[in-house]
């Protein structure tokens, strides 16, 4: 007959120390979440409208923005992002505001001393700014999808490599967020108990995820190009113009006019 | 058919021992199940890439022809072993249309070849659904589906049921036999089950860079022994017995 040695019979007397892994939960998974998020999120879908008008809109509003000195026309332009975001659902204001407040809270930190040392009201335009920015680009991924805001670019000749570029990153933040979040969770399940070493052990995350991404970016535009792919995008699917363009085109020439007269006052 | 004219490859040019292939020359034929086979690293999955054109060999010659229906554009296609990295898509539709789209096809052409290589798979109803929520062997259909859309005149399936479970890889079997029978698409397997090895036609056993074996099943049977690694499914082995003990 068998005998088992003692030591396997008796009774588990190692009670793990609860650690404080709250720097790794917080830091990195946060972080990859929220970029999870940038891309798969639910679009909300309008029937026959094209993006081109909404694309240029928001380039329109965001040069404006970025040259802007006056708090007159910034409010207006908060006029015109508020009214956009009250019309979707209570989920994706939630998502849109916490990114964007989460953001310019952070940025408005770095300019802390700035702000104490020459505090003159340009300055603290600048975190409203950086929320009115973030916000319109939220608004402009939520309302459409990649795929057509895609199409406008190559509307305006930009740089195939470019699109590329953008597409392919914003395809991968969510293939590598998944593997980091897969290592980190391997490293939690092994180190149990107290582990010092932990936030260590980042720096090894990073570097696995580094050399991950180049091997999955080689292996996906091989497959990219085993179906075809050529480096060009011209075959999106085509979007036609409607009156919903127009009024964005309407909206944004209004906004220049407005730009002017409240500058120069 | 496919032909390979004494070639060889290397990764490194500069190291003289790191070949992958010597000089081996076999060809598969279309109209039948072509089965690769070979232990880990052996290079499987270099031929494969050779075949679709991702690398170059070093030396020699291969040759891609189609007997039965010439189709210059687009000669063939292939299943990575990885299905994580080759979607390209957001959605399924996306991923199914990606290829189709580089066609410059119209789109009701798109949708058309769309609905019926996602009907082979019953996707028809989860065109819509994002790719990152799929299982690991929805993703590998996925996958399988976007290259059939696309209708070439091979196929490389490197290793394409390692996610799926026995009864998908049943129904992924009748697919390729209909495939076969069809004699539309070429079809390349390369597999680490033993099991498969039933499903093949014409069997080629790769073996430290060499060709060990280039034939059909039936002979591939007869054979006394096998190298290193490699393996009878275990109901040729009970098969055997039965007759060693007539
Ligand atoms: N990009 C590369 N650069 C250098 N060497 C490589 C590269 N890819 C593969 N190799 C080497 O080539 C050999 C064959 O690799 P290959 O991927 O073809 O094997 P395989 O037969 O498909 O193995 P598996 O059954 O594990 O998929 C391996 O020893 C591997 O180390
Ligand atoms: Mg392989």
């Amino acid at each position: 007959m068998l005998t088992l040695p003692n030591w396997v019979c008796k009774k588990e007397e190692y009670i793990a120390q609860k650690d404080s892994d709250y720097f790794i939960t917080k830091s990195l998974l946060g972080i990859i979440r929220m970029l999870r998020q940038l891309r798969f999120h639910k679009q909300v879908k309008f029937k026959c409208s094209s993006s081109v008008g909404a694309t240029i809109l928001s380039i329109i509003i965001i040069i404006l923005c970025a040259c802007s000195h006056k708090s007159a026309f910034l409010l207006c332009i908060s006029a015109l992002l508020f009214i956009l975001l009250s019309i979707l659902d209570g989920k994706n204001i939630f998502r849109l505001l916490k990114h964007s407040i989460a953001i310019t809270f952070l940025s408005s930190l770095v300019l802390f001393p700035a702000i104490y040392f020459y505090g003159n009201s340009t300055i603290l335009l600048i975190p409203v700014k950086t929320f009115l920015i973030l916000l319109s680009i939220g608004l402009l991924t939520t309302y459409y999808n990649w795929h057509s805001i895609l199409d406008v670019m190559n509307k305006f000749h930009v740089p195939t490599i470019i699109v590329f570029i953008f597409d392919t990153t914003l395809r991968y933040i969510v293939l590598l967020g998944e593997t980091a979040q897969q290592i980190l969770y391997s490293l939690k399940i092994r180190s149990i108990g107290k582990n010092k070493q932990k936030s260590k052990a980042l720096g090894g995350v990073m570097g696995v995820v580094f050399q991950k991404s180049k091997k999955m970016s080689e292996e996906m535009f091989q497959a990219m190009c085993c179906r075809c792919f050529t480096g060009s995008y011209s075959n999106l699917h085509k979007q036609k113009l409607t009156y919903i363009d127009f009024i964005m085109f309407l909206i944004g020439v209004i906004y220049c006019w407005l730009f002017f007269v409240l500058e120069r006052v | 058919m496919i032909l390979f004219d004494r070639v060889s490859f290397c990764y490194n040019k500069n190291q003289e021992t790191s070949f992958i292939l010597k000089e081996v020359s076999f060809s598969f034929k279309k109209g039948a199940v072509n089965g690769l086979i070979g232990k880990n690293g052996c290079g499987k999955s270099t031929i494969a890439r050779l075949i679709v054109g991702l690398l170059e060999p070093s030396d020699g010659k291969i040759t891609i022809t189609d007997e039965f229906n010439a189709k210059p554009y687009y000669f063939s296609g292939m299943i990575f072993q990885n299905p994580d990295n080759q979607i390209v898509g957001t959605t399924i539709g996306d991923d199914i249309a990606f290829g189709l789209e580089n066609f410059n096809l119209s789109s009701d052409e798109i949708n058309d070849s769309i609905n019926k290589a996602a009907s082979l798979f019953h996707f028809e109803n989860m065109l819509d659904i994002p790719v990152s929520k799929l299982s690991g062997g929805q993703k590998q259909m996925l996958c399988i589906a976007s290259v059939i859309a696309l209708n070439p005149c091979w196929i490389v399936f490197d290793e394409p049921t390692s996610h799926l479970d026995p009864w998908a890889r049943i129904e992924f079997w009748k697919i390729i036999n209909e495939l076969v029978i069809n004699k539309t698409i070429g079809i390349i397997v390369i597999s680490q089950l033993p099991e498969d090895i039933n499903r093949f036609d014409n069997i080629c056993v790769l073996n430290d860079g060499e060709i060990y074996f280039n034939d059909s099943v039936n002979k591939f049977k007869e054979l006394k022994s096998l190298p290193y690694g490699i393996e009878f499914p275990e109901g040729w082995k009970l098969e055997k017995l039965l007759e060693d003990e007539k």
